[in-house]
């Protein structure tokens, strides 16, 4: 009987075909399968299901209603010069194609986003060059009111730690500021620009100040592509380099 | 009238002297052991192949643009396709462990001494015939992994002094692997080498008939040249038995359950690849030699560049001679593994050596993984409680694709050293002078990096250190508690 249990196992895996391939293997422009692509391409920083990753959080309803898919195709396909969001784009010396760019924003727009409840609140413009022009001078005055309790000034460190670091400011974009400004890292614990002071909630206009404000605390000579192409606004009316410039 | 029909033809052909002095010859009655079995287990499994390699034949087009579509169309489309390639997968694995087991076994056995030398040489031969077979066999797939055995192949054959380049014209049949390589590689393992180990068993098991099969060697009486033929015609005489029908019982047996195990590990295992198309162009693949060339691939990538030439050339001449002429050198003596302790330790050492590099070769830690960096998340409990300008340097971590050599909780290249608690084995400085100007295999990152990246990089690098274990401090600036300094004095 014992004898007879080897030719059965063989029959039944064979009946069952467990080791039928499964599928050939592709190659991988071929693959438009948006988990496959995220997994591959994009969990290392922005984390396993798009978030609690090092990067900003794309597993988020309320900052996939404040970009637009061209917003997101785009800085997909050439990354944010300066940050370490690179360039996937082919034509960019990247790895993905126009349609799986494609897959990866209609994968997110499909798994992740979720109508907004605004609660009475306006969402805020997402890209700097439609925002409204920011006032350095006033944006620290915003940032005291509504950032420095977590993330401090001067000697007080806060306890989600400073933004004005030099260092740190170097390495951010003035979109990635607004954009976190408004939206926040609710993964991580920071509130959304509706819910950081009670009964508060941060306009337009104040979220372009902090960002104007921040960006006049960066050292000099980093995130000059995007000062160039979309800060111009800035310089134009109350440039926080030329305010800045007196005080050294 | 069948008798009579059998009578005729017996007349003509010899049927029955043929069969007395072949499968009814006179063993001795202590080799109808399960020891023995492995030959004709073996030579079973040759068979097997041959039968599945004919059928794959029927369908496999041996050209370099239709050889991997006509592969999937065996595992898709061709009904129970995908079967019978796991039947020639599978039977060359076991024929592969088989034989292997069969040599182990007759070495330890002490059946290669006298008077049985050519029998052993010829099965040398049909091991490197067999070798042989199962790199031409992995070319035949004709995947990414085909593609970069012959490369490596190839540019091997290219270094053998003056002659390199013509051996390699005649192997891949031109300078780079092309149209013609297919082909020659189909010849080789379909027509060349099968003859040639037909040619080969036959003469292996005539000199298995002629000079008979190892008696179950007895510790303790050793072979001498004069005395041995007597006392083995002498053994053949006192307890000879037919090998059929007396002797083959657990032959057969053990080749019913061999043939059983293939039919079974081809159902549930499927057969092998292939992988992605053989392309030139892709750079994203990681091919891997198929199982018996693992250790040779481990080997090689393991080797200092000065030793190659040498290792490549010299060792497989070396170890080859070594099989061939250790008949030759050890031919007398004890049989038994119990009075051969240098022998069972060889076994022992060459199967350790052979399996330790197997398993480097599989793992392959030399190798950056090139997508750890955009595939392998940052762990999420090093990302807890973190100011923004570490979380920063994890992006810059990231993005530099310093994970693709550095591994973080285990995931990650393994060429450099794993990052946790890299905090507290280097101190601040120590880690922005590593990071800047590389040393051990690391290469500079000083020109790739701007200022404000390793300053981040290097923060959330400090962060890297167990709760148990403090950061690494300059020993220059000593910030001990004064009751260890005390201690510390002391010692």
């Amino acid at each position: 009987m014992k004898a007879a249990a080897f030719p059965l196992i063989a029959l039944l895996g064979l009946s069952a075909g467990c080791g039928k391939p499964k599928g050939q293997a592709e190659r991988p422009q071929a693959v438009i399968n948006f988990h496959q692509l995220f997994s591959e391409n994009c969990a290392a920083c922005h984390g396993t299901s798009g978030k609690t990753g090092a990067g900003p959080k794309l597993n988020d309803p309320l900052y996939l209603a404040l970009a637009s898919r061209e917003d997101m195709r785009n800085v997909i396909e050439n990354g944010r010069p300066g940050t370490p969001m690179p360039a996937f784009g082919f034509a960019r010396g990247g790895t993905l194609t126009e349609k799986q760019i494609g897959a990866i924003v209609d994968g997110m727009e499909k798994e992740w986003a979720k109508p907004v409840n605004l609660q009475g609140a306006t969402l805020p413009v997402y890209g700097i060059a439609k925002a409204p022009p920011g006032n350095a001078r006033r944006g620290q005055a915003q940032y005291m009111r509504n950032c420095m309790m977590c993330h401090g000034f001067g000697s007080f460190k806060g306890i989600a730690g400073p933004i004005t670091d030099p260092n740190y400011l170097a390495l951010v974009s003035n979109q990635y500021l607004r954009t976190t400004a408004i939206v926040g890292r609710i993964d991580w614990g920071m509130p959304d620009w509706r819910h950081r002071i009670p009964g508060h909630v941060m306009n337009d206009q104040d979220i372009s100040d902090v960002v104007a404000w921040l960006a006049s605390q960066r050292p000099k000579g980093y995130m000059m592509a995007e000062n160039q192409s979309t800060d111009n606004s800035f310089a134009n009316q109350s440039s926080p380099d030329s305010e800045r410039e007196p005080k050294r | 009238m069948l008798r009579s029909v059998y009578n005729w033809l017996d007349k003509r052909l010899y049927l029955t002297k043929l069969f007395r002095s072949t499968a009814g010859h006179h063993v001795p009655a202590s080799s109808g052991s399960w020891f023995y079995v492995f030959g004709s287990a073996t030579l079973l499994c040759f068979i097997l192949q041959i039968i599945t390699g004919t059928l794959l034949a029927l369908v496999y087009v041996p050209s370099t643009n239709e050889a991997w579509n006509s592969l999937q169309y065996l595992n898709h489309v061709q009904y129970l396709g995908w079967y019978l390639r796991a039947l020639h997968n599978w039977g060359s694995n076991f024929m592969v462990a088989l034989m292997t087991i069969h040599m182990v076994q007759v070495f330890l056995f002490g059946a290669y001494k006298y008077p049985r030398e050519l029998t052993w040489v010829s099965g040398v031969f049909l091991l490197v015939a067999t070798l042989a077979m199962a790199f031409t066999g992995q070319v035949m797939r004709f995947d990414e992994d085909a593609y970069w055995g012959l490369g490596i192949g190839a540019s091997i054959t290219g270094r053998v002094p003056l002659i390199g380049d013509r051996l390699v014209h005649l192997l891949l049949g031109g300078p780079i692997i092309a149209g013609e390589t297919l082909s020659r590689f189909f010849a080789l393992h379909v027509f060349v080498i099968p003859a040639i180990i037909i040619g080969i068993v036959g003469m292996h098991l005539r000199l298995v008939l002629t000079k008979g099969i190892n008696e179950y060697p007895v510790p303790g009486k050793p072979v001498r040249r004069d005395t041995y033929d007597g006392e083995y015609e002498k053994v053949i005489e006192k307890q000879g038995v037919p090998f059929v029908p007396d002797a083959i019982g657990k032959d057969l047996i053990f080749a019913a359950l061999v043939l059983v195990l293939i039919l079974a590990c081809s159902a549930i295992f499927g057969p092998a690849g292939p992988s992605g198309p053989p392309d030139p162009t892709r750079v994203d693949t990681v091919p891997r030699p198929d199982f018996y060339f693992l250790s040779v691939f481990a080997a090689l990538a393991l080797l200092p560049d000065w030793m190659e030439t040498v290792v490549l050339f010299v060792t497989p001449v070396m170890m080859v001679g070594l099989l061939f002429i250790l008949p030759f050198i050890s031919g007398t003596g004890e049989k038994s593994a119990r009075k051969r302790p240098v022998a069972v330790l060889s076994v022992i050492t060459i199967f350790l050596v052979l399996g330790t590099l197997t398993y480097m070769g599989d793992t392959s830690p030399w190798s950056p993984k090139m997508n750890a960096w955009s595939s392998q998340p940052v762990p999420v409990d090093l990302l807890q409680h973190r100011t923004p300008l570490e979380t920063r340097g994890a992006l810059v971590l990231q993005n530099k694709q310093c994970r693709n050599c550095h591994s973080l909780e285990g995931h990650g290249g393994q060429r450099g050293p794993a990052l946790d608690g890299v905090a507290s084995r280097l101190t601040r400085d120590q880690l922005i002078r590593q990071v800047i100007q590389g040393g051990g295999n690391m290469p500079a990152y000083g020109k790739n990096l701007s200022p404000p990246e390793v300053n981040s990089l290097v923060a959330f690098m400090l962060t890297l250190h167990s709760p148990s274990r403090p950061q690494a401090r300059d020993s220059a600036q000593p910030q001990v508690p004064a009751s260890k300094k005390v201690s510390g004095k002391s010692q």
